[in-house]
């Protein structure tokens, strides 16, 4: 593969996590990966308190600020922040 | 105040327009390199939690269709407008990184430019997904 080809597969990596089963990143409590996922997703959280898991890849994040999501997969893939 | 610099910097390089990538730069031996192992250290880093890593999936497939609507469109000033989510992209990862795994956000800012210049080039584009 060219350079400018390898260059370009960089962004499918990160495409390719969704294929795979999840696993754990040492260096990142679920907690902070939670607060990313709300952050990234465009909703407010100052800080994740309390993260309680309900199935697989599902969860209902607590913030500090009081703000509260279900954080789930959809069937389709997509990581999905609802507001409680 | 390190992160305000690294902001910063993105922001004013990405408000500069693009920037083409020499071909000299994205051809090297040395580059090639980088960018294999770059590819690796973002499927293993483990600076970015699992979650987090499906969020960016999701946002790499939908600019990465962006980019293939654009290039089908055949209009270069069509990709060009995806500047601005490609380097809020890179931000993303940037953030997520410098703290846990600096030498990762180093070398993705040090490639962000090759790496634009291959998603903007029509002909490694298609090349890449096949078309």
């Amino acid at each position: 593969m060219s350079a400018p080809a390898r260059a370009a597969a960089l962004i499918f990596p990160l495409a390719t996590f969704c294929a795979g089963p999840l696993t754990a990143a040492d260096d990142v409590s679920l907690e902070k990966d939670l607060r990313s996922v709300i952050i990234l997703l465009g909703l407010p959280c100052d800080q994740v308190v309390i993260a309680e898991p309900v199935a697989d890849n599902d969860h209902i994040a607590t913030c500090k600020d009081g703000n509260r999501y279900h954080v789930f997969v959809s069937a389709d893939g997509r990581v999905v922040a609802d507001s409680q | 105040m390190q992160v305000l610099g690294t902001v910063l910097i993105l922001l004013i390089s990405g408000c500069a327009g693009v920037v083409e990538t020499p071909p000299s730069v994205a051809s090297s031996p040395e580059m090639q390199l980088n960018l294999a192992e770059l590819e690796s250290r973002l499927r293993d880093t483990t600076a970015i939690g699992a979650i987090t890593k499906l969020v960016l999936g999701n946002e790499a497939s939908d600019l990465m269709n962006r980019f293939r609507a654009q290039h089908l469109d055949g209009r270069t000033a069509g990709v060009a407008s995806l500047r601005q989510p490609y380097n809020m992209f890179i931000l993303k990862l940037l953030a997520l990184t410098q703290d846990r795994d600096p030498n990762l956000a180093r070398s993705l800012s040090d490639l962000r430019e090759v790496i634009w210049g291959a998603l903007t080039d029509p002909k490694t584009f298609h090349a890449l997904i096949g078309h």
